[in-house]
C-alpha cells in the first residue's frame, strides 16, 4: 500500500542522497545504427555478409542431422510466369523446433589457441554440440575448423583445426561462381579419438538466384549455394562420406536464411545431386 | 451574405495591428490583412532564457532491462544526484503586408533555438573568453503567403499547424514549448453558414529527390514513395476580442470544430531515413512496398462563460501498414494496424474577479500491452522491448501487430517531470490535474501570480509500465509568475514527483524515489 500525502514530502527528501542508478554514462537509449542495408544488386559482398557478433538469429529446424529421419524438400524451386525462380519453403514440418544461432568472438573459447587467425565462432550443428571457427575479410569467409563446444564433453573432445583455413564463401557471391577448397586436419581429435586426421573437401557453386518464401517472410532476391562436403578420414580406416547442402543467402543477413542438408552418402551412385529432394535436416529463418 | 461571412468581414475590419505568424492552424484566416497605401511590416517575438536544476530525475530505480535509465546521469560521478541545464531562444515572427489588403507573407525564424548556455565555448574551455555562434543559428520554421479573396482565404507554404487544444496537432506557440508542428500546405478557408470550412492538402514527405540540370532545383523521381495528406475541417471560432465583448455582455461563447484527415503512402525508401552506419546509395532496389493509410478524426469544444471556461478535445487515429519491413527485398507477410484514442478535458473558474482561480483538467491516452510506453518515434525503437522497459516499440511482428497507444503532442503540457522529462509525453496513461492560482499583486500593469497543480497519473495498460503496476505517481507543480504589460515574463517553477509502484524496478528490487525540478524562465517579449 502506498503512503498518504503526508509522507510524500519525506519521499522527496530521499532523492537527495547518493544516486543509486549506476552503470549508465549517457543515460540514453540512443538508437543503434544499421551497418548494412540490402541494395539488391545481385551479389553479396563481404560487407553484406559480415556477422554481427552477439546477435541471436532464430531458426525453425526440422529433422536432426544424423537422426536418420528424412523429409521432402524443394531445393530446385519452380520458375514463375515472370521468369523468376521461386522456392516456397513457407510450410515446415509439424515437428519443428527453434534453434538460436549466435556468432561470438573466438577469444573467449577454450579452443581459441588452436585456431590462430580465427575471429568468431558459430554453432556447427543444430544440437549445439560443435562450433565452427571462422574469419572474414574482403575476399572470403574462411572456415578454420571445428571443435566441441565444451572442453570435455561426455562424447569425448573434438578438435579439428585445418592446417590452412578454407575459403568457404568467396566474395562477392554471384550466380555462376564456383570453387573447391580442401581443408586438412592432422593430429586432431574426433569424439575423443586422437590423433585424428582427415581431408574435408568443399565444392561450392552459386548456381541460382530467385525468390524465397518462408513462413512470414518473402526474400525477393536470394542466391542459392549448392555445396558438396566430403570428409575423407586418414586414420582408422573409415570410409569417406559426403553430404550435400543447399543454402540460401540474402544480402546483409550474415547467415544463410534457409538451408537443407541431404542424408549422408558414401558412393557416387547414391549422390542425390545438387537439387536433392529428400533432406535429413531443414532449417528456416524464424523471427529474428 | 451568410452570418458567418459577415463575421469574417467584421473580423477583417476590426483587426488593426499587424500580426505575427501566429496563431496557427485553421483559426488563422487573414483577419489581419488590411488595405493600406504602403507595405506594412510587423515584427514580434520573445527572447526566452531557461535555467533548470534536475534532482534525481532517474528516480534512483536503476536501469530498465534494456539498459535505459529514466533520465541522464553523470558520466564520471555516478552518485551525483543534481544536474543542470540552461538554454535560450530568440523567436521572431515577421509579417509583411502588401498594399491593397489582399496579400501577406509571414515567417517564423527562431534564432539560437534552444541553444544550451555555454555550449559554444571557444578554444580551451577553461580559457574560453567568448562563445562561438552555432553552425545553424537561424531556423526558419514557417514561411508562407496569404491571400484574402472575396470567397475565402488561401494560405500556401510552410505553415504552422495547430488544432483545437493542441492534443494531437500543436503549433508550439506556448511560452515554454519546444517543438511545434509545421506543414508544407496549401489551405483554403471560407465562411459557410456561420462557420469556417477549411480544406488543406499537405506535402508530408517526398519520395526521392534528385537535382535537375540547373543544380538549383530538384525533382521527385519516386512519387509513389511520397506521403500526401489532406484534411477537411469545420469549425466555429471567435477571436479573443470577440470573447471579451461577449463576456462583457454576459453571454457565453462557444468555440468548436471537427476535422477529418487522411494520409497515404504507397511505397517507401527506408534508406533515406534509417540510421545507417554509412550512407546507402538510393536506387530502385531501395524502394519497398509500404501500403500505409491513416485516418484521423479530431473534435474539440470550448465554452467560455465569463467566470470560467471548460474545453474538451477527443481524437481517434486509425492506421494500417500492409508491408512493415524496412529492409529492401525482404517482405513481411503480416499487416500492422493501429487504433489510437485520446481525450482531454480542461476547466478554469475564476472567483472574486479572477483574483482566485481553480480548475480541473483530465486526460487519457489509449494504451498498448507491449512493454514500455512507446512514447518515442519508431526509429528510436528498432530493438524489441522487454517487460520492465520504459520505452519500446509497441508492435512486435512475431506476435503483436497492433500499435494502439495514443501519443499526446509533446507540447501539450500536463506536468513537468513524469510525462515531460521521463516518459516523453502522455501515452498509455490517464491523469487528473486539479489546479489553482491566486493573484498576489497587480500594480501598474504588472501581475504577480502564484499557482499550483497536482497531477495524479495511472497507466492504462499495466504491461507497459516499468514496475508492472498501474499507479505511476503524484506530481506537485507550484509556480510563481510575474509579468508586465510591456513584455517581461518571469516564472519560477518547481516540481516534485512522488513515484508509485508503476515506476519501481522489481527486477533489481529498487523502489523509485522522488525526483525534483527547479526552473527559472525569463521571457522578454516585443
Amino acid at each position: 500500500m502506498r503512503p498518504g500525502l503526508f509522507t510524500l514530502l519525506a519521499w522527496a527528501a530521499t532523492g537527495c542522497g547518493e544516486n543509486l542508478t549506476f552503470g549508465q554514462s549517457d543515460g540514453g537509449s540512443a538508437p543503434g545504427s544499421l551497418s548494412c542495408l540490402p541494395n539488391l544488386d545481385g551479389q553479396i559482398t563481404a560487407a553484406e555478409a559480415r556477422p554481427v557478433l552477439g546477435r541471436s538469429v532464430s531458426f525453425l529446424v526440422s529433422g536432426a542431422t544424423g537422426g536418420g529421419a528424412v523429409q521432402r524438400v524443394d531445393t530446385a524451386g519452380v520458375v514463375a510466369a515472370d521468369g523468376r525462380r521461386v522456392w516456397d519453403w513457407s510450410r515446415g514440418e509439424s515437428a519443428e523446433r527453434t534453434a538460436a544461432v549466435v556468432a561470438v568472438p573466438l577469444a573467449a573459447q577454450w579452443y581459441s589457441a588452436w585456431f590462430p587467425g580465427g575471429e568468431f565462432v558459430a554453432p556447427l550443428d543444430a544440437a549445439g554440440r560443435l562450433d565452427a571457427i571462422y574469419s572474414i575479410d574482403e575476399a572470403a569467409l574462411y572456415l578454420h575448423g571445428s571443435a566441441s563446444r565444451t572442453e570435455s564433453p561426455a562424447a569425448g573432445r573434438t578438435l579439428l583445426p585445418y592446417i590452412t583455413p578454407v575459403a568457404l564463401l568467396r566474395f562477392p557471391l554471384s550466380v555462376g561462381r564456383r570453387w573447391t577448397e580442401v581443408g586438412e586436419v592432422r593430429s586432431g581429435s574426433l569424439d575423443g579419438l586422437s590423433p585424428w586426421s582427415q581431408d574435408d573437401s568443399y565444392e561450392v557453386a552459386v548456381d541460382e538466384s530467385g525468390e524465397l518464401v518462408l513462413t512470414g517472410f518473402r526474400f525477393q532476391q536470394v542466391l542459392r549455394l549448392a555445396i558438396k562436403i566430403s570428409a575423407a578420414p586418414k586414420t582408422g580406416g573409415a570410409a569417406p562420406t559426403s553430404v550435400r547442402e543447399v543454402l540460401f543467402m540474402f544480402e546483409c543477413f550474415s547467415v544463410d536464411v534457409a538451408r537443407a542438408t541431404s542424408p549422408v552418402f558414401v558412393t557416387p551412385d547414391t549422390d542425390p545431386g545438387a537439387s536433392f529432394a529428400v533432406a535429413e535436416e531443414v532449417r528456416r529463418l524464424g523471427w529474428f | 451574405m451568410s452570418r458567418g461571412g459577415r463575421g469574417v468581414l467584421l473580423a477583417l475590419c476590426l483587426a488593426t495591428a499587424p500580426r505575427a505568424a501566429r496563431p496557427t492552424g485553421f483559426t488563422d484566416y487573414g483577419n489581419d490583412i488590411l488595405a493600406s497605401p504602403e507595405p506594412r511590416y510587423g515584427l514580434s517575438g520573445a527572447l526566452r532564457l531557461r535555467s533548470e536544476i534536475f534532482a534525481n530525475l532517474d528516480l534512483d530505480r536503476g536501469p530498465t532491462p534494456s539498459g535505459e535509465v529514466f533520465f541522464p546521469v553523470s558520466m564520471s560521478e555516478p552518485g551525483r544526484q543534481v544536474l543542470y541545464a540552461g538554454d535560450l531562444r530568440l523567436r521572431t515572427d515577421l509579417s509583411v503586408y502588401a498594399p491593397g489588403g489582399m496579400v501577406a507573407v509571414k515567417a517564423r525564424i527562431d534564432v539560437l533555438d534552444n541553444l544550451a548556455l555555454g555550449s559554444g565555448a571557444d578554444g580551451l574551455t577553461g580559457d574560453s573568453r567568448t562563445q562561438r555562434p552555432p553552425g545553424a543559428a537561424f531556423r526558419i520554421k514557417r514561411a508562407y503567403g496569404e491571400l484574402v479573396t472575396p470567397v475565402g482565404y488561401l494560405a500556401a507554404g510552410r505553415v504552422g499547424a495547430h488544432w483545437g487544444l493542441g492534443l494531437l496537432v500543436n503549433g508550439g506557440d506556448c511560452a515554454d514549448c519546444d517543438s511545434g508542428d509545421a506543414a508544407d500546405r496549401v489551405a483554403f478557408i471560407t465562411p459557410l453558414v456561420g462557420h469556417l470550412v477549411a480544406l488543406a492538402y499537405d506535402f508530408s514527405a517526398t519520395g526521392h529527390l534528385v537535382r535537375r540540370r540547373d543544380e538549383a532545383r530538384v525533382v521527385d523521381v519516386e512519387p509513389a514513395a511520397a506521403v500526401r495528406s489532406w484534411s477537411v475541417a469545420i469549425l466555429r471560432h471567435n477571436t479573443p476580442a470577440a470573447h471579451r465583448r461577449r463576456n462583457d455582455a454576459g453571454r457565453a461563447t462557444w468555440d468548436y470544430g471537427a476535422t477529418y484527415a487522411h494520409r497515404r503512402q504507397a511505397r517507401d525508401i527506408p534508406a533515406s531515413y534509417l540510421p545507417l552506419a554509412a550512407p546507402a546509395t538510393v536506387n530502385a532496389g531501395q524502394v519497398v512496398d509500404r501500403g500505409f493509410a491513416a485516418e484521423v478524426v479530431d473534435c474539440y469544444l470550448s465554452l467560455d462563460f465569463g467566470v470560467g471556461r471548460i474545453a474538451v478535445e477527443a481524437a481517434m487515429l486509425l492506421a494500417s501498414v500492409r508491408q512493415t519491413s524496412l529492409t529492401p527485398g525482404l517482405g513481411i507477410g503480416a499487416e500492422a494496424r493501429a487504433r489510437q484514442r485520446g481525450a482531454v478535458f480542461e476547466s478554469d473558474f475564476g472567483l472574486a474577479a479572477r483574483v482566485i482561480g481553480v480548475g480541473l483538467d483530465a486526460g487519457v491516452a489509449s494504451g498498448d500491452p507491449a512493454p514500455g510506453f512507446g512514447a518515442q518515434d519508431g526509429l528510436s525503437q528498432l530493438a524489441f522491448g522487454k517487460p520492465g522497459d520504459l520505452n519500446g516499440p509497441q508492435a512486435d511482428m512475431r506476435t503483436d501487430r497492433r500499435i494502439d497507444n495514443f501519443r499526446f503532442h509533446p507540447d501539450y503540457r500536463v506536468d513537468r517531470i513524469l510525462f515531460r522529462e521521463i516518459i516523453g509525453t502522455v501515452t498509455d496513461a490517464a491523469y487528473v490535474r486539479p489546479h489553482a492560482q491566486v493573484r498576489l499583486l497587480r500594480l501598474r500593469g504588472a501581475e504577480l501570480v502564484a499557482s499550483v497543480a497536482a497531477i495524479a497519473s495511472w497507466a492504462v495498460d499495466v504491461g507497459s509500465t516499468p514496475g508492472g503496476a498501474r499507479a505511476l505517481g503524484v506530481e506537485i507543480d507550484p509556480t510563481l509568475g510575474y509579468q508586465t504589460e510591456d513584455g517581461l515574463q518571469a516564472a519560477f517553477e518547481y516540481a516534485v514527483l512522488f513515484p508509485f509502484a508503476g515506476l519501481d524496478n522489481p527486477r533489481l528490487g529498487l523502489a523509485a524515489k522522488a525526483g525534483q525540478l527547479f526552473r527559472l524562465r525569463l521571457g522578454f517579449g516585443f
